[in-house]
């Protein structure tokens, strides 16, 4: 193998890995996603622990210091053995929270603190720069050592690699703005990586232990012999280090940015803990127990200058094992890529969410909760965002490489990041284990151990400062470690117990600490804020259709209809939590302050909260529930009352416009009529009247027939003739009419031609009917300065089919939006364009007639009709036509 | 401060159900123990073949106790909510 | 020509019916298509009376009525009421009342009798 070749079987690696993660991607998005959402493949993907430091440095690390290297993979066991109360209840508490990374969930306990997000994610990144560096140094290490003097490694290869896997990251880690961070695609192929890492490391395994060695008794003597041998100097543990690392490992696998992220935020219940909670140490605990033998056997038959970083590759090598050894690299590449991208898309979020996303929202004063002009805005900026970090963070790790000069060994390059990492660990535990833990606690400890990590740690790693000097037979690295950690510990609880915190803080922690449902946020009573402000919010971060589903769902559960549910403080804690999800809890808290104007909490607040929640705790769960169904019963009985005392005033003022709507032409023809008999009245007046006359008379037919086509569809003995038509044309035509029937003003139309080719089932004359009317209305009503109607057309998932007619007038106001569909609600127009105002009413009439639906969509920046058709007609009209027979 | 009341007597599945939670909380502590103690107490005599055997029994059985644990525990009920 | 009536009704063919029959009478006529502004059409022309639809865009025919009658300048104005809602629940204040549809004697009668009273 040469390492050209190696380059190409690498990069058809990496493709391949494209078009798995493509197609998971792309089942995900079709909802074909539950079969792949298996503990299963959580488990696989927990594995992303293992990288490259794992799979080279590991053996090095054996070969130098012995059984320090169990140490990385023996705490993350310890701690996945109590995973049923420990990691359950974070994955539980995280999810409940909609948390997005490890620096949103310190920054959400701790009253959703901004300062706190941007110090825990600066931590990260620097401790990932170090980690990532050393994937890439893995890499180009591993390739060098297929180098012979003949085939030279091909110059600047880690450049080519950190370029590849950033785009790798970017193509699936930043794909769309998910309202909950999860990455389907990335996480099977991690899962996949997963199974080659392990299939690799076993083959070389087995291959040392019974194809060099003479079974595991003859390495247990190698192993026995290192004590006596020259390179057996680092071999006797040394207590401290031992201690120490265990810690560390343990709190990595929870608070590393990318274990973080497969293990809570991919995480889509807390169940699957129950089966990762032993697969994953097991994992570990093979991969780990391997690396024994191939160090002692390196050790033993491999030259003395040989690196033993490279032993799993030198000994397959060494013994003329070409496939092997290529099989070992794509394993060595498959954790180095798999570590590098889903750090990437962690950390990106991270700098995202919490560094570069409130920056703006401090620059810009604009208002947020305008009407929509450029829809995407806010959405696309989060995603550039994102690609824009993950580019800075794959590039800090190989500027790293490059100023190091991939001379420090691996594992030395691990421990850095990890006790980095590991200043956040006494946060995390003192906030999901202790109510009084504060946030100025929390930020003097992180602050005050991560100071001492950088100069005892951080900086004397990059060679920039001096091995800090400690007291006699104590280790450096070891004693630097405990003293930050003891520091910030200290600091924690100190002030912690001095401190008073902000009723806002108290809240979360009560949350946080008990893992109960985070109360609706008190001190909201009347927010100022309008739903349809925070419908263009939601809608400028998730798109369109997601938001107004949301809110839709969220309305049905009020017992409304219609897009725009009531501001109950419930749901506007549920809309920031969801919000969470996307940006994070301090940049929604941060928003919906911004468009809401909402309030703080007051501690006065905060003891009504206290009382009503354990009194309301008093009541067990199901009388809860009845009264949450009483309350949404209530609800819709109210409304439907609202609805008949309104209909009630209906029918008096129905009869009264009927009267007027008749009377008003009668009266012309009557007026005219009686010019017409008098004898004398000149020819030309004589035949302008009696247009006026006929004219009038056809007003009066026109009405009529609308009536009577209401009363018709209302008493439900319309005839449906149902055929199959192509949507495209039926728009062709009503646009065709409308433009015919409207005032000479020139329309922009905005449409998607393309989408428009859609077959649908339906009733075309009743169809077409509502497509001219509604357009008409649209060019009625749109006083814009340059005005335009944009017409869309999808398949809904459920089969039907969604128009949406959209045009950029001034909307209808939300007090009227209940009223448009009501007979006669021609809304104060001066124009009174000619109609007696029953169009919409008898649109929303048909609709229901061929069983779809016709609503009004808010915040559109314009008035927006969306006409849903479902896949086929409704059965009840085929039961008309038999009876009618 | 527990914001619900603990109930005082469960029935006998809830009741093994408690206990099995209990038991997983004890794992990590035995494992710990066995993984920290003896290395450090005695590095001589753990740092080779010794070491090695000992630390992946240990392992071993922790894996074991905490798969038997948690099949035991099966899916989480509704009384299982404060067990925490 | 003096504006004799001021017409305030927004369908142009009843306006013009009503226009055609008081300018054989020989009485100046003008028009105002709807509530908005009507006060002030009134008082910029200062008709000798007033015929006024009920049902207006903008402001309806009865809150013109009721501003007129506040105003102490326009309060002794005569008022001729047209309403195509029969002739019940009407506004107070109205000289005369025709429900729509009207015979154009009935107008003309009524017209001549508000004006020469005036």
């Amino acid at each position: 193998m040469t390492p050209e070749s190696l380059v190409a079987a690498s990069v058809a690696y990496v493709a391949l890995m494209f078009l798995l993660a493509h197609a998971a991607d792309r089942a995900a998005a079709a909802g074909r996603w539950r079969w792949m959402d298996r503990p299963v493949i959580y488990t696989l993907s927990l594995s992303v622990y293992c990288s490259a430091w794992t799979f080279y440095g590991a053996v090095g690390y054996a070969s130098r210091s012995g059984l320090e290297f169990l140490t990385i993979y023996l705490g993350p066991g310890i701690v996945f053995s109590g995973a049923w109360w420990g990691l359950r209840r974070l994955v539980r508490v995280a999810r409940m929270h909609r948390v997005t990374s490890i620096a949103d969930l310190i920054s959400s306990r701790f009253g959703k603190s901004a300062g706190l997000a941007a110090l825990v994610t600066l931590i990260g990144v620097m401790a990932a720069t170090p980690y990532i560096a050393l994937q890439l140094q893995s890499v180009s290490m591993a390739l060098s050592a297929f180098a012979t003097p003949e085939h030279a490694l091909p110059r600047n290869v880690s450049v080519w690699v950190a370029l590849g896997l950033a785009a790798f990251a970017i193509l699936f880690g930043t794909r769309n703005l998910a309202v909950d961070e999860r990455h389907h695609g990335v996480v099977i192929a991690i899962a996949v990586e997963a199974v080659v890492k392990l299939a690799a490391f076993v083959a070389v395994g087995v291959f040392v232990i019974w194809g060099i060695a003479d079974g595991p008794a003859d390495v247990l003597a190698r192993i026995d012999r290192m004590s006596v041998s020259a390179g057996g100097e680092g071999w006797p543990i040394n207590p401290e280090r031992w201690f120490t690392l265990i810690l560390l490992s343990g709190a990595a696998v929870m608070v590393l940015p990318r274990m973080f992220h497969v293990l809570v935020v991919e995480a889509s219940d807390e169940d699957r803990l129950r089966q990762a909670g032993w697969a994953f140490p097991a994992y570990l605990a093979l991969m780990s127990f391997l690396v024994l033998p191939i160090a002692v056997v390196g050790a033993d038959i491999l030259p003395k200058g040989a690196n033993p970083d490279l032993y799993v590759l030198d000994l397959p090598l060494s013994q003329g094992r070409e496939a092997l050894a290529t099989l070992v690299f794509l394993g060595g590449f498959s954790s180095a890529m798999s570590m590098v991208v889903v750090s990437a898309i962690a950390l990106s979020t991270m700098m995202a969410n919490h560094w570069l996303v409130p920056l703006w929202l401090r620059l810009r004063q604009a208002a947020l909760a305008g009407p929509a002009r450029a829809p995407e805005d806010l959405g696309t900026l989060m995603l550039n965002a994102r690609r824009l970090a993950i580019l800075a963070i794959i590039g800090a790790g190989w500027l790293y490489h490059r100023m190091s000069g991939g001379t420090s060994a691996l594992a030395a390059m691990g421990t850095v990041a990890f006790s980095g990492m590991a200043q956040v660990l006494p946060a995390l535990v003192a906030g999901l284990l202790w109510r009084g833990a504060t946030r100025r606690g929390a930020i003097a400890g992180v602050v005050g151990g991560t100071l001492i990590w950088t100069l005892l740690v951080f900086l004397p790693s990059l060679g920039l400062l001096a091995q800090p000097a400690m007291p006699a037979g104590i280790d450096p690295f070891a004693g630097a470690v405990l003293l930050a950690l003891a520091v910030n510990l200290l600091l924690l609880v100190l002030i912690s117990l001095m401190d008073f915190p902000e009723p806002a803080e108290r809240l979360q922690s009560l949350s946080f600490v008990h893992a109960v449902a985070p109360d609706a946020a008190p001190g909201d009573g009347a927010p100022a804020v309008q739903p349809e402000a925070l419908l263009t919010l939601a809608g400028r971060l998730w798109g369109n259709d997601h938001a107004l589903e949301t809110f839709r769902r969220a309305a049905e559960s009020q017992g409304k209809g219609g897009y725009l549910p009531d501001l109950t403080p419930r749901f506007l804690a549920d809309f920031e939590r969801l919000l969470a999800g996307t940006v994070g809890a301090a940049t929604a808290a941060a928003l919906m302050t911004r468009v809401g104007g909402r309030g703080g909490v007051t501690v006065s607040d905060l003891m009504e909260v206290a009382g009503e929640a354990s009194r309301a705790r008093e009541d067990n769960r199901r009388l809860e529930n009845t009264s949450a169904e009483l309350a949404r019963t209530a609800a819709m009985l109210r409304e439907s009352n609202e609805k008949l005392t309104a209909l009630s005033a209906q029918k008096d003022a129905f009869l009264g416009q009927i009267s007027h709507e008749l009377r008003t032409p009668m009266t012309s023809i009557r007026a005219f009529s009686e010019f017409l008999m008098e004898p004398d009245l000149p020819t030309e007046e004589r035949a302008r009247f009696a247009g006026i006359i006929h004219d009038e008379a056809g007003r009066m037919t026109r009405l009529l027939d609308d009536l009577l086509d209401l009363s018709v569809l209302e008493a439900g003995k319309a005839r449906l003739k149902p055929g199959v038509f192509n949507l495209h044309d039926l728009i062709e035509r009503a646009l065709a009419s409308a433009g015919a029937a409207a005032s000479g003003r020139d329309f922009a139309i905005r449409r998607n031609i393309a989408a428009e080719h859609l077959p649908v089932i339906t009733d075309q004359d009743r169809l077409l009917q509502v497509l001219i009317n509604v357009i008409t209305n649209a060019r009625k009503y749109c006083s814009a300065e340059a005005p335009q109607i944009r017409i869309d057309c999808r398949r809904s998932p459920d089969g039907g089919t969604e128009i949406d007619i959209a045009d950029n007038g001034p909307g209808i106001s939300a007090g009227n939006q209940a009223l448009i569909f009501e007979k006669f609600a021609r809304l104060n127009d001066p124009a009174r364009a000619g109609g007696a105002g029953l169009g919409l009413a008898i649109c929303k009439e048909i609709m229901e007639f061929l069983g779809g639906s016709i609503a009004y969509l808010p915040g559109q920046g314009g008035a927006c009709f969306r006409i849903s058709l479902p896949p086929r007609p409704a059965r009840r009209a085929e039961n008309d036509e038999n009876a009618a027979r | 401060m527990r914001l619900r009341p603990p109930r005082l007597f469960l029935g006998r599945t809830a009741y093994r159900r408690r206990r099995l939670a209990e038991a997983t909380r004890l794992v990590p502590v035995l494992f710990a123990a066995l993984v920290l103690i003896p290395p450090i107490w005695l590095p001589q005599h753990f740092s080779y073949a010794r070491g090695a055997v000992w630390l992946a029994v240990a392992w071993a059985l922790a894996i074991a106790a905490t798969a038997a644990l948690h099949r035991a525990l099966g899916r989480p009920s509704a009384e299982d909510e404060d067990d925490a | 020509m003096s504006v004799d009536v001021l017409l305030i009704e927004d369908e142009p063919s009843i306006a013009e019916a009503v226009r055609f029959i008081l300018t054989r009478d020989g009485w100046g006529c003008e028009q105002w298509p709807e509530g908005t502004g009507a006060l002030e059409r009134i008082r910029a022309l200062a008709p000798r009376m007033l015929i006024l639809d009920l049902m207006l865009p903008g402001r309806s025919g009865a809150e013109i009525l009721a501003d007129l009658r506040a105003d102490p300048a326009l309060a002794a104005l005569p008022v001729l009421l047209l309403s195509a809602r029969g002739t019940a629940n009407l506004p107070p204040g109205a000289d005369r009342v025709l429900p729509k549809p009207f015979a154009n004697a009935d107008l003309r009668a009524v017209v001549r009798e508000l004006l020469e009273q005036a």
